[in-house]
């Protein structure tokens, strides 16, 4: 195999149909376009043939909306996150070149970008950005058009260019969010700090503390959670890996003296404003995260007028002491519990539970670069996954021409995906396996074969 | 480049999925130069003019098809044995017809040599799937055929349109904006790279003008890209093209199908126009007017197209790519081969002995293939067609799979004493009607003399089987599929499955069974599935595929067990279930 | 009740007046008995004072002059004691006859410096200027036994009725001798070491322990043996008290001293295990409690005042001056009704602290001006009131016999909206709670227990603290969660088995706040403990909250004893297979009800799924009775028919 192409963002547009009623003004609906540097007609001319392929689909499936379009080098999702107001994003199909009958040729491998991929990655686009910036439409009404141009300018043009689309898999689709295992008693602590914290600090509406990269509390809503603890990920935590051994990282950034970490957007200022749920509304409120050792604390705070460099001191006087004693606790909790916290479980093995988001998976950890997974098999874990979407619960067992196994299961929503690498086991020494790890990961839930 | 790619692609999704597929593509090769073509106004046409391109001896072609017509008539009313005398006048008059066409021939004969070049470029995918049912051939060595020819189209076209009751078709009138009709589980649309109406599953192709030009629109936008548009996919809606030179064949599905397993399913459809029309019909009618109306000449035949759609949607074996078997005593199949074999005439390329949707036996020449698909497109002729019970018939046909560009000539005749089976004849040749009428008689009286008729006659009626026996009640059901000879057996459907649903869900089982096996990126050995209503086990050997449907709360040890066991009854009894071999002339 | 912060200590009316003292020849009190004896003219007759009126009567005893002491025996008979000559005691059974008798130390060699009863009637003891005398007494015969003498030189002895502890104060020396009774030996009497009381630095000779600067105690079931004395740094800096530990075998040693920076004199009470300093020059009384960790020196703790010194709650006497009577005696009026208007009763203020106040032990104080006898009692309400330290003041309240109501209400002043405690303080305080009450119910894993006195429990803290703000409009759910939390934690802190309600207040409070993600986190990491009254709330809240159904059976499946609960849910959700898959992996298959399943089966109108599990008990009844059909007792004929009916036969 020659040359080998990954899967690429080739195009990215956000549209307004409406925006545009008679012949010549199509230029009207665009109000987002990456890559910029697209010929306008270019940009009118694609998002015409996205129109016409969303309504051809109407004809046919008038209340369920289009969703992808397969194309021989492309992949295309659409979204429509608010009335009106459509998203789509093409991706290029991986491919390579080869020599077939002493010819140059080019050979597409289209079950290496998954549907559920792209369409994760367009959904999640919208969930940042809604993070930052409010709603779309609620844009559109206080600062008009132009005013949403320019926010959804702001933040995309920087968004895409940081997204490397041929490294998502079934981790991105699922969203979910790790849990650090503490007992009732640790966590009870950690909560109770929480509740310290807001009860002392009443402009502090909602608190998120994470622990290494593993969620203990968050006060927002699920949904919100997840977005939120997303972005926390991708900012900070990912870049900053874990020199200890004890299975939750430090932040070496964050002092472990305790001190402000995460500049917003646009760099600088100490505090950034994020749109999250309070009291089922969409309430903008400042993010002040707040870092000790690998214990990150996030609080949603709500002042009408900025919070001064007073407060900034106040809380961090206030927090430094209290949020480095817990630190100190929950280390020695993890350091005494770490055999079985998961990711020392050899398995190449991905748990999620849909109603808590929560995710275990030692593929997760940074610790068990040893798990490796070859690209075939994450897709084909991907393509599972997207399958077991529309099943309620059910259990597959599939041997690869490679010989390798893998078990899928999903039961009261929440499923279970094995991959064994080791070539000479037989079906039923698989099932006993498996039977094996679920005895030990989940015999206290209701979750069986 | 843009080209290569385009074979390239394909034939890496489907060489394994539908290898046959990969056979289809060598025509979008050439069928490129067609591609520049842009659509014309939609302007209707009279038909006559619209026909005119085809043919420059209008005159001739109209006065000699009422005499095919009349002779037709002879043969359906005199039936078995006055054929003789009736079609010899008959003869004469055909001959003529042919005589008068030769230049015709010498113009497409030229094409032929381009085509079969190309053929042995690419002959790579297309043999292993010709050697499916017999042994190998060597690439490109194609029966020297007559390319089709108006006339000889016309007669196919006019044979399927006789041949068929003359009712409606079941869907035609339905009303387009009908939620009915936007709901079908499965629409079909065939329009040309002009934007012309060529076929719609359900409804009048002239309610649907508009939405074929979309279609047709959508198709060539994305082209302009150097890209194909492959799939449009919403929530449990799967929208599938499959571009051939000049035409655009469209499912909208609600069904499980694969992107691929639709795409096969649509070439059947394209297959069944191919096999009345010839590849080369086509082609030549495009070229010379791009705007022409394609359903003038497929009048007649949609029953045809409808047929094969349906069954494709009910029948695993098409889109599975084998050939159902009729199970019998090895012994008597046997014979029966051997007969055949024994009085064939030397005219006689291929000859089936076919009941219903299951094959007996065949024989062919040790050079030559008959691929599945072609068996299929027999096996939809012989089901779709109502006249042959009452009459032996000499009908063309294109097997598109063995050469589409010209006809073969098929004698069909059921065996006598109401005998549910049915022998097939076919010659390159369209003058030996009586040679193979001939050869008929003398493999009947053979039969019947070894009293065989009745004991084939039995076997249909016998051929029926369950796997009580097995004394495993956890088998609800298996397919397996030979993957040496393509031949497949299967149980008859438990009378648990009796509801249209169940038997739905179970067609969806092997199909996604099979894709799952057979995918290309992600080939599978062992699939097993605990769904809500059955457990599933899908195995692939290099001998076999196998596809189990058990009790939902079995325990996959005893899947194991119960499938190990069900394979070695089934090659214990496979002499009897399956064609095991071809004997070959 | 008097306004809060004026003072915390009350003093309680006994309901027992004597003849104040110009109009007697003097009044004797009996500790042992709490009883008033006043001697009237020509020392013939007794008046006896009782808290009950009918044990109030009169006594004639012989006329031999001045009355040094008089009191009664416990027990049956009671025998009368009185000494009259300074070298003798004589003993009277009032009750049965006149017939007198004297103890035959009649003309002792020495005076007499006391005598106490010891174990009701039993013994007697006597402390002469010389020697510790104990006799055993036949109540019937009135005949006395010389049991045990020690000789020393006293110079005065205190005895405590209720410890039967005696302390002699030897002439000269600065040493006090304690003596220990213990009933049931044949010599009950134990001599414990002496004890020397360094008494500062002022060296003059005549400078010796008071009889008034001693006293015997109890604090938390402890004996302590307190002396008064002025501080070491000398006169003018205020005294102090010292505590010393008395064993009930062994020496006693210093283990508490309690700081008083004021100087002049004082007097000691006990009240619920608190020690109260009264001083009267400042007419102000503090209390102390040792159990508060005061500072360390040595081996000693040294206390301060719990809080700043404050007066007692002046109170008011009502007497009505009985008419008629020709020795009028007064009599205590407490039905407030009649004091409004009745012109004979005459309400009285009596001087607190005055010079004519007489302390007893633990807590008595007697007003000899007026006849009156009061019990001193403590205001905790006040003192939670004044304390800023919350935490001591659980603390405290939490070892006062009387202290159950106002925790609960020092608790509801730190929940009150506007004024709510800081949860780290509330945090301290439920420590508190929870420690006592892992203590009070018996678990003494958890270290140095303090002398709790109550507790409050989970049930009494929800209902009286909780459950009144939880559906308070201005309370804040989220605080009130907090609280609840907080609580839960502290509970855990002690391993304390949580109860299910305060799950239960927390869920619903959640729930009715849509806060379903907080909720779900408590369940997942376990918050909240698994109880099938949790599951099936958890199970009814499925229509507002989906996940409920997951989380619910989680918890069946956790608790082990839940399965037919876990099947029937499964069941009517129509998740036939599941339910049997369930069965299959808890193997019951062999237990389960097969009408239970074909009837839900059957109800599902799916022919398939009715098969499936028909066919599936068909195997169980082949495996268990090799026959296929159902045996009668499990009532499937309905359902054998149905499956002919639709399947035909047992074929398929």
């Amino acid at each position: 195999m020659a040359t080998h192409q990954e899967a690429a963002v080739k195009s990215f547009f956000v549209y307004c149909p409406e925006l545009s009623t008679k012949e010549g003004t199509e230029h009207l609906k665009v109000l987002f376009y990456f890559p910029d540097t697209a010929q306008l007609n270019r940009k009118i001319r694609n998002i015409g043939l996205c129109e016409a392929l969303v309504n051809f689909c109407k004809t046919f499936s008038p209340d369920k909306p289009c969703e992808t379009v397969h194309t021989q080098k492309t992949k295309q999702a659409f979204l429509e996150p608010e009335p009106g107001i459509w998203m789509t994003l093409t991706v290029t199909i991986p491919c390579s070149e080869t020599i077939h009958n002493s010819e140059r040729v080019l050979e597409y491998h289209e079950h290496l970008i998954q549907d559920s991929v792209v369409q994760a990655a367009l959904q999640r686009s919208y969930n940042m950005f809604k993070l930052f910036n409010g709603t779309m439409r609620g844009i559109e009404a206080t600062q008009s058009v132009e005013g949403l141009k320019k926010r959804l300018d702001v933040f995309y043009s920087r968004y895409w260019k940081n997204i490397d689309i041929a490294r998502h898999n079934i981790f991105s689709v699922l969203q979910g969010i790790p849990f650090l295992p503490l007992d009732k008693y640790m966590y009870l602590k950690v909560h109770c700090f929480v509740n310290l914290v807001e009860t002392t600090f009443r402009q502090i509406k909602r608190t998120v503390f994470v622990c290494g990269d593993q969620l203990v509390w968050s006060g927002l809503e699920q949904e919100d959670t997840r977005i939120f603890y997303q972005y926390l990920y991708d900012s900070w935590l990912r870049h900053n890996p874990n020199p200890e051994a004890s299975g939750i990282p430090s932040v070496p950034a964050g002092p472990n003296t305790g001190s402000f970490i995460l500049e917003d957007e646009t760099g600088g200022k100490k505090n950034t404003w994020v749109y999250v749920m309070i009291n089922q509304m969409l309430t903008p409120s400042r993010l002040f995260v707040y870092a000790v050792g690998p214990c990150v604390l996030c609080m949603f705070v709500q002042t009408d007028d900025s919070p001064g460099d007073d407060f900034i001191k106040r809380i961090s006087v206030f927090l430094g002491p209290r949020l480095m004693h817990l630190t100190t606790e929950i280390r020695d909790f993890v350091s005494r519990n770490r055999s079985q916290s998961v990711e020392k479980q050899p398995y190449r093995m991905v748990y999620f539970n849909e109603m808590n988001l929560a995710i275990k998976s030692p593929l997760l950890s940074r610790y068990n670069s040893y798990l490796s997974i070859t690209q075939d098999m994450m897709c084909l874990l991907t393509q599972l996954n997207a399958e077991y979407d529309k099943l309620n619960e059910g259990e597959t067992v599939i041997r690869t021409i490679a010989d390798y196994w893998i078990v899928a299961r999903k039961n009261g929503h929440r499923r279970f995906f094995v991959l064994f690498t080791q070539k000479d086991v037989n079906f039923a020494e698989v099932n006993e396996e498996v039977r094996k790890i679920c005895q030990k990961e989940f015999s206290n839930i209701y979750f069986f074969d | 480049m843009a080209t290569k790619e385009k074979v390239k692609t394909d034939d890496e999704e489907l060489s394994v999925q539908a290898p046959d597929l990969s056979y289809d593509l060598l025509e979008e090769e050439d069928s490129e130069e067609f591609e520049s073509v842009e659509a014309p106004a939609l302007a209707d046409e009279d038909e006559d003019r619209s026909f005119l391109p085809v043919t420059k001896k209008k005159g001739r072609e109209s006065s000699s098809s009422p005499r095919i017509a009349q002779r037709r008539k002879k043969l359906d009313k005199g039936g078995g044995g006055g054929a003789g005398l009736e079609g010899g006048g008959s003869d004469v008059s055909l001959h003529e017809d042919i005589a008068h066409l030769t230049t015709d021939e010498d113009h497409f004969r030229n094409e032929d040599g381009l085509r079969s070049d190309m053929l042995i470029s690419l002959g790579g995918p297309n043999q292993s799937i010709g050697a499916s049912l017999l042994s190998t051939m060597t690439v490109g060595e194609k029966p020297k055929l007559p390319d089709a020819d108006p006339e000889t189209a016309e007669l196919a076209r006019r044979a399927r349109m006789n041949s068929t009751s003359k009712d409606e078709r079941e869907f035609e009138d339905e009303d387009v904006h009908s939620s009915s009709w936007i709901n079908h589980h499965k629409h079909i649309f065939i329009v040309s790279t002009s934007g012309k109406p060529i076929y719609s599953r359900y409804g009048k192709e002239e309610q649907l003008v508009s939405l074929f030009g979309i279609m047709q629109a959508l198709v060539s936008f994305v082209a302009d890209d150097k890209d194909v548009l492959r799939c449009i996919s919403a929530q449990n809606l799967k929208i599938v093209f499959l571009q051939k030179p000049l035409v655009v064949f469209v499912a909208v599905s609600r069904s499980k199908l694969s992107e691929n397993q639709l795409k096969l399913q649509l070439s059947y459809a394209y297959y069944q126009i191919i096999s009345v029309l010839t590849y080369t019909q086509i082609k030549q009618i495009f070229e010379r007017s791009p705007g022409f109306d394609l359903r003038y000449l497929l009048q007649g035949s949609e029953k045809f197209i409808d047929n094969i759609l349906n069954i494709t949607d009910s029948d695993p074996c098409y889109l599975l790519n084998g050939i159902r078997c009729l199970s019998m005593s090895p012994s008597l199949r046997q014979t029966i081969t051997s007969t055949i074999l024994q009085y064939r005439a030397k005219e006689v390329l291929f000859a089936l002995l076919i009941a219903e949707d299951r094959l007996i036996t065949f024989i062919k020449p040790k050079d030559h293939n008959l691929h599945p698909i072609d068996i299929h497109l027999i096996f939809n002729l012989v089901m779709a067609s109502t006249s042959f019970k009452s009459a032996e018939s000499w009908t063309p046909i294109c097997l598109p799979k063995f050469n589409d560009s010209g006809f073969l000539h098929a004698y069909v005749s059921y065996l006598p004493e109401n005998s549910p089976a049915c022998l097939l004849l076919f010659s390159t040749d369209k003058e030996k009607f009586f040679e193979l009428q001939q050869c008929k008689e003398r493999i009947v009286d053979k039969l019947s003399k070894l009293g065989l008729l009745e004991q084939i006659s039995n076997s249909v009626d016998t051929s029926d089987y369950n796997i009580d026996h097995l004394q495993a009640p956890e088998i609800r059901h298996f397919l397996y599929r030979s993957r040496k000879s393509y031949s497949i057996t299967s149980p008859t459907m438990p009378h648990l499955y009796s509801s249209e649903e169940d038997r739905l869900r179970l067609f969806d089982y092997f199909m996604t069974m099979n894709q799952r096996l057979h995918s290309h990126a992600w080939a599978t050995k062992i699939l097993y599935h605990i769904g809500s209503k059955e457990a599933l086990l899908g195995w692939r050997t290099s001998n076999f595929d196998l596809y189990v449907v058990f009790d939902p709360l079995i325990s996959k040890a005893q899947a194991i067990l119960l499938g190990n066991k069900l394979i070695r009854w089934i090659n214990k009894e496979e002499d009897r279930l399956i064609i095991t071999s071809t004997p070959t002339f | 009740m008097a306004s809060i912060g004026s003072h915390y200590l009350e003093l309680e009316q006994v309901p027992l007046v004597f003849d104040p003292l110009e109009k007697t020849k003097g009044s004797f009190f009996d500790q042992g008995n709490f009883q008033m004896f006043c001697v009237q003219e020509g020392f013939s007759k007794v008046k006896v004072k009782s808290v009950k009126e009918e044990d109030n009567f009169n006594l004639t005893i012989p006329q031999r002059g001045q009355v040094r002491s008089i009191k009664f025996s416990g027990g049956q008979p009671k025998i009368l004691s009185i000494q009259t000559r300074s070298n003798s005691v004589e003993f009277v059974n009032v009750f049965s006859s006149d017939r007198e008798q004297t103890l035959p130390l009649k003309q002792h060699q020495y005076d007499v410096v006391g005598f106490h009863w010891v174990f009701r009637n039993d013994y007697v003891i006597l402390i002469t200027t010389s020697t510790v005398e104990l006799y055993s007494c036949n109540s019937s015969s009135l005949s006395f036994k010389l049991l045990k003498s020690f000789n020393i030189n006293v110079s005065w002895a205190i005895f405590s009725p209720t410890e039967y502890i005696l302390i002699v104060c030897s002439k000269g020396g600065n040493f006090l001798h304690p003596f220990y009774f213990r009933s049931g030996s044949s010599v009950p009497i134990t001599r414990l070491p002496k004890i020397e009381i360094e008494l500062g630095p002022s060296r003059d000779l005549k400078a010796s322990l008071k009889e008034r600067d001693v006293f015997v105690m109890t604090l938390y079931g402890h004996v302590y043996i307190a002396v008064i004395r002025t501080s070491p740094q000398g006169p003018g800096f205020g005294s102090e008290v010292l505590l010393f530990h008395l064993p009930h075998d062994g020496a006693a040693k210093l283990s508490h001293i309690l700081n008083m920076d004021i100087p002049g004199r004082c007097t000691l009470s006990v009240v619920d295990n608190l020690v109260v300093v009264h001083h009267q020059a400042s007419k102000t009384s503090m209390i102390y409690d040792i159990s508060f960790g005061g500072s360390i020196s040595g081996s000693t703790l040294k206390h301060n005042a719990v809080l700043a010194p404050l007066p007692l709650s002046p109170t008011v006497v009502h007497l009505r001056q009985r008419s008629g009577s020709k020795t009028p005696s007064p009599k205590i009026i407490t039905d407030d009704s009649l004091i409004a208007h009745d012109s004979s009763i005459t309400s009285i203020t009596p001087e607190l602290y005055s010079s004519k106040w007489i302390f007893f032990q633990p807590n008595v104080v007697i007003d000899a001006q007026y006849g009156v006898i009061w019990l001193l009692k403590l205001n905790l309400t006040s003192i939670s009131n004044m304390m800023t330290d919350k935490c001591n003041v659980i603390q405290l309240l939490l070892m006062r016999s009387g202290g159950k109501d106002v925790i609960v209400e020092v608790f509801r002043e730190c929940l009150e909206p506007g004024r709510q405690a800081n949860l780290s303080i509330l945090g301290a305080m439920f420590d508190q709670l929870n420690h006592a009450f892992k203590i009070l119910s018996g678990y003494h894993d958890i270290g140095p227990g303090k002398p709790y006195q109550n507790s409050i429990s989970q049930r009494e803290f929800y209902t009286n603290v909780l459950v009144p703000f939880s559906d308070r409009k201005d309370m804040p759910y989220q605080y009130m969660v907090a609280v609840t939390i907080e609580y839960i934690r502290s509970l855990n802190k002690f391993g304390i088995q949580v109860e299910h309600f305060l799950f239960e207040l927390v869920m619903v409070i959640l729930i009715e706040n849509k806060c379903f993600y907080q909720l779900h986190q408590f369940l997942q990491y376990h918050v909240i403990c698994d109880s099938k009254p949790l599951a099936t709330l958890l199970l009814s809240k499925e229509l507002v909250y989906s996940p409920a159904t997951q989380l619910a059976m989680d918890m069946f499946k956790r608790l082990g004893t839940a399965d037919s609960e876990i099947i029937d849910i499964l069941l009517s959700r129509g998740q036939i297979l599941s339910a049997l898959r369930f069965v299959k992996a808890s193997d019951k298959v062999d237990t389960v009800s097969a009408r239970l399943f074909l009837e839900a089966a059957a109800n599902e109108d799916d022919h398939m799924l009715f098969y499936t599990v028909y066919k599936f008990f068909e195997e169980r009844n082949m495996r268990l009775r090799k026959r296929a059909e159902f045996p009668a007792d499990e009532q499937c004929k309905e359902y054998e028919e149905l499956f002919i009916n639709w399947f035909g036969g047992k074929k398929t």
